[in-house]
C-alpha cells in the first residue's frame, strides 16, 4: 500500500499523475524539485526501504530508449529497452537492482507518450528486420499495472504501429488488462520462472508457478503470444529433477500457436552490484554460493554455468523447437583487447 | 538509538519516561544514557544541534544506530499538542532538502518541516518550523542509514496560538502528552535498526577466529568472508572452529574451511 507519495514539482499536471493519485486517495503528498533528490542519495538502504517502498511521481528527460546488447534478444534484429518505472513490487533476492539502485522507491515516469515517440521514430528509421522493445528491465511490467496504467496505455499505441514488437517481461498473474484486450501479435507477455522451490526461498511477493500458469493459459486462450523465461537459472539441490519437474509443468499445458519464445538467462551480476547485494543480505546462502568473479561480473563457476545450461537446453529442446529457444550469449571468461 | 533535543524542558519527561541517567563527565552538553538510547541536550539552533550529533557520534560510534531529533516546532496548520514525523525537512538558509525514508507504520501525522536560523514571525505555509532539524539531517547522514534518521516533532505553537503566547512553564506537559504517540514510533525505528546491525554473536565469533591463530591482514579478510559464508550456509560456529583449530598453519585453515564450506554451496 503506497501511502506516501513524492512527486516532482509541475509533475501533478500531467493526467497520468492525476491518474495515479486517484488511486491513492489517502496518500499523503510531498514535493520535490527533481526525483534524484530522493532516489539518487548515497546512504540509503534499499533492503530496508523494499518493506515499505514509497512512490515517486517524475518525468522522464534525456535519454528515453536504449539499445540492448546484441546479444540479448529473442530474435530481432534491433532491440531496445526503456523504463517507464524504477524498481519492483516483488522482492527476488538474486535481482541486481538492489544493487544498481540506491533506493527500493519506485519511480514512475508518467510522460508514456515521450516514449511512445521515440518508440515510433525508431522504427520509422530506415532499418531491415525487427525492432523489439523490451519494457522490464528496470521493473516488473504487468505487476504495477492497477497503478500504473502502463499496458493500458501502450496497447492502443501499438496497434497502430505493428512494427514495433514489445515485451512485457513479468511475474504477475494479474493479466486483467490483457484479457480485456484484443490480442495483438506484436505484444509478447513473457513470464519468468524459477522451480517453484527456489521461488519460494527467493522470490518475496511472486505470485506462484501454478497461478502464473492459469494467468498465461487465459491469456493464451485470448489469442496473446506468450514467451517463457527461464531465468536466471539458480543452482541448488536436485538441480535436474527440480528444472525437469519445472518444465514438465509448463509446456504441456502451453499451446505451440501461442509459444513465441522461451529464452534462458544465467545468474549474473555486475560486480559492483554484487558487493552491494551481498552487503544487504550478507546472511544469504545464494551469494555464498559457487560463484566467482568472471571479468566485471560476479556468475556462477564456468564449469557450473556450462553444465546447468547444457542441461536446460537439452530438456527443453526435448519439449519446445529450436526455433523458440534464444540463450543471452556471454563471454564473461574474455580477456579484455590489450 | 540516539536523541538530539534542544531544550531541557523538552529532554525531561523524555529522560522520565526511559529511565535514563546523566553521565557525568560530559562537559560539552548534558547526555543521558540508558540501556538502549542516549539522550543529548543539544541547546537551541542549527549549529548546537550539528556539534550535538558529532559529540554523540564520537561518544558511540557504532554504526546503525537509530538517531532522532525530537522537540518543538510551530506548524501553520497542526494543532498546538499535536505531534509530527518529518517528511521533508527544508534548509531554510542554503535551500537544501532532505526526505527522511517513511517506513514506519504511525499513528503520527507527517509534515514538511523549515528550519531556519532566526525564528519565524508567522506561518507562511501549512508546514512545520524549527530551528534544528536540517542540520540534524545534515551531521547524522555521516552516522548511520538515511533510514533511521528521522525529526518527529511536537506543535508548540501555531497560527491561532503564536510563539510569543507560549507558556514555557507548560512545555513538560506538552511534551509528556505526546509520548504515548511518540514512544511507538521510536520502539519500531529501534526495530527496523537492528535489522541492519549484524549479529553480535557472529561478530564475537569472527573476533575469537581472528584470536585462533596469527592470521596476516589479507587472511583476516578472507577468514571474515568465509566465516560469514558460514554462517549464511548454517554451519554450526562449533564445526568452523574444529576446523580452524585442528589445522596446522593459518594458510591450510583457511583452506580447510573453505574445502568443507564448499559441499554446503548449493541452495536447498
Amino acid at each position: 500500500m503506497i501511502d506516501l507519495i513524492y512527486h516532482e514539482e509541475g509533475v501533478l499536471d500531467h493526467p497520468r499523475a492525476r491518474e495515479v493519485l486517484d488511486r491513492y486517495p489517502s496518500a499523503t503528498l510531498v514535493p520535490c524539485s527533481h526525483y534524484k533528490e530522493i532516489f539518487n542519495p548515497n546512504g540509503q538502504n534499499f533492503a530496508l526501504q523494499k518493506q515499505k517502498p514509497s512512490l515517486i511521481l517524475a518525468r522522464k528527460t534525456g535519454s528515453l530508449v536504449h539499445p540492448v546488447p546484441p546479444t540479448y534478444g529473442i530474435g530481432g534484429e534491433r532491440n531496445f529497452y526503456f523504463s517507464h518505472l524504477l524498481n519492483c513490487l516483488y522482492d527476488c533476492r538474486y535481482c541486481f537492482l538492489q544493487g544498481m539502485f540506491p533506493s527500493a522507491h519506485y519511480v514512475l515516469f508518467v510522460n508514456y507518450e515521450d516514449f511512445q515517440d521515440e518508440i515510433l521514430r525508431l522504427t520509422q528509421e530506415p532499418q531491415e528486420g525487427e525492432s523489439w522493445f523490451f519494457s522490464g528491465y528496470d521493473c516488473d511490467s504487468l505487476a504495477m499495472e492497477k497503478s500504473t496504467g502502463f499496458v493500458g496505455s501502450f496497447l492502443p499505441f501499438l496497434s497502430e504501429t505493428p512494427r514495433a514488437r514489445l515485451e512485457l517481461r513479468t511475474k504477475s498473474a494479474d493479466t486483467g488488462i490483457l484479457e480485456s484486450k484484443e490480442a495483438l501479435p506484436n505484444v509478447v507477455t513473457a513470464f519468468s520462472f524459477t522451480p517453484e522451490e527456489i521461488g519460494k526461498q527467493l522470490e518475496k511477493g511472486v505470485p506462484s508457478v501454478d497461478s502464473r500458469l492459469r494467468a498465461i493459459g487465459r491469456i493464451a486462450e485470448r489469442g496473446w503470444p506468450v514467451g517463457v523465461r527461464i531465468d536466471p537459472l539458480l543452482d541448488c539441490i536436485d538441480f535436474e529433477k527440480r528444472y525437469r519437474d519445472l518444465f514438465d509443468k509448463l509446456f504441456p499445458s502451453l499451446p505451440d500457436e501461442s509459444l513465441h519464445s522461451v529464452s534462458l538467462g544465467v545468474f549474473r551480476v555486475p560486480s559492483s552490484y554484487f558487493g552491494r547485494m551481498e552487503k544487504l543480505h550478507p546472511r544469504e546462502p545464494l551469494f555464498a554460493g559457487k560463484l566467482a568473479k568472471r571479468g566485471d561480473s560476479v556468475a556462477y563457476r564456468r564449469e557450473i554455468e556450462l553444465e546447468r545450461t547444457a542441461f536446460c537446453r537439452e530438456e527443453l529442446l526435448k519439449r519446445i523447437p529450436a526455433s523458440k529457444l534464444f540463450q543471452c550469449e556471454t563471454n564473461l571468461d574474455a580477456q579484455p583487447s590489450p | 538509538m540516539n536523541l538530539i533535543v534542544a531544550l531541557k524542558a523538552e529532554a525531561s519527561p523524555l529522560i522520565e519516561s526511559l529511565s535514563l541517567s546523566r553521565e557525568e563527565g560530559s562537559d560539552s552538553f548534558p547526555l543521558f544514557v540508558g540501556d538502549h538510547c542516549n539522550l543529548i541536550i543539544s541547546g537551541v539552533g542549527k549549529s548546537r544541534a550539528s556539534a550535538a550529533v558529532l559529540y554523540l557520534r564520537k561518544r558511540f560510534p557504532q554504526p546503525n544506530q537509530a538517531w532522532v531529533n525530537l522537540g518543538f516546532a510551530g506548524h501553520g496548520k497542526l494543532e498546538v499538542g499535536k505531534s509530527f514525523l518529518a517528511n521533508r525537512v527544508m534548509d531554510g538558509e542554503s535551500g537544501e532538502a532532505f526526505y527522511p525514508p517513511q517506513l514506519i507504520v504511525s499513528k503520527i501525522a507527517s509534515s514538511s518541516l523549515l528550519t531556519s536560523l532566526n525564528p519565524l514571525a508567522d506561518y507562511p505555509e501549512p508546514i512545520g518550523y524549527d530551528m534544528e532539524a536540517s542540520a540534524f539531517c545534515l551531521s547524522a547522514r555521516t552516522a548511520t542509514t538515511r533510514e533511521l534518521i528521522q525529526v518527529v516533532k511536537v506543535v508548540s505553537d501555531n497560527p491561532a496560538n503564536p510563539v510569543e503566547s507560549f507558556d514555557r512553564s507548560r512545555a513538560a506537559a506538552l511534551m509528556k502528552n505526546a509520548l504515548p504517540s511518540i514512544h511507538p514510533f521510536l520502539e519500531k525505528l529501534e526495530k527496523l535498526a537492528s535489522k541492519v546491525t549484524p549479529p553480535t554473536e557472529l561478530l564475537n565469533f569472527i573476533e575469537e577466529a581472528f584470536a585462533l591463530k596469527p592470521f596476516t591482514q589479507t587472511q583476516r579478510h578472507q577468514l571474515r568472508k568465509l566465516l560469514n559464508q558460514a554462517n549464511a550456509l548454517g554451519m554450526p560456529e562449533e564445526d568452523a572452529r574444529a576446523i580452524l583449530e585442528s589445522s596446522g598453519t593459518t594458510r591450510e585453515a583457511i583452506h580447510e574451511l573453505d574445502l568443507v564450506l564448499e559441499e554446503r554451496r548449493l541452495l536447498s
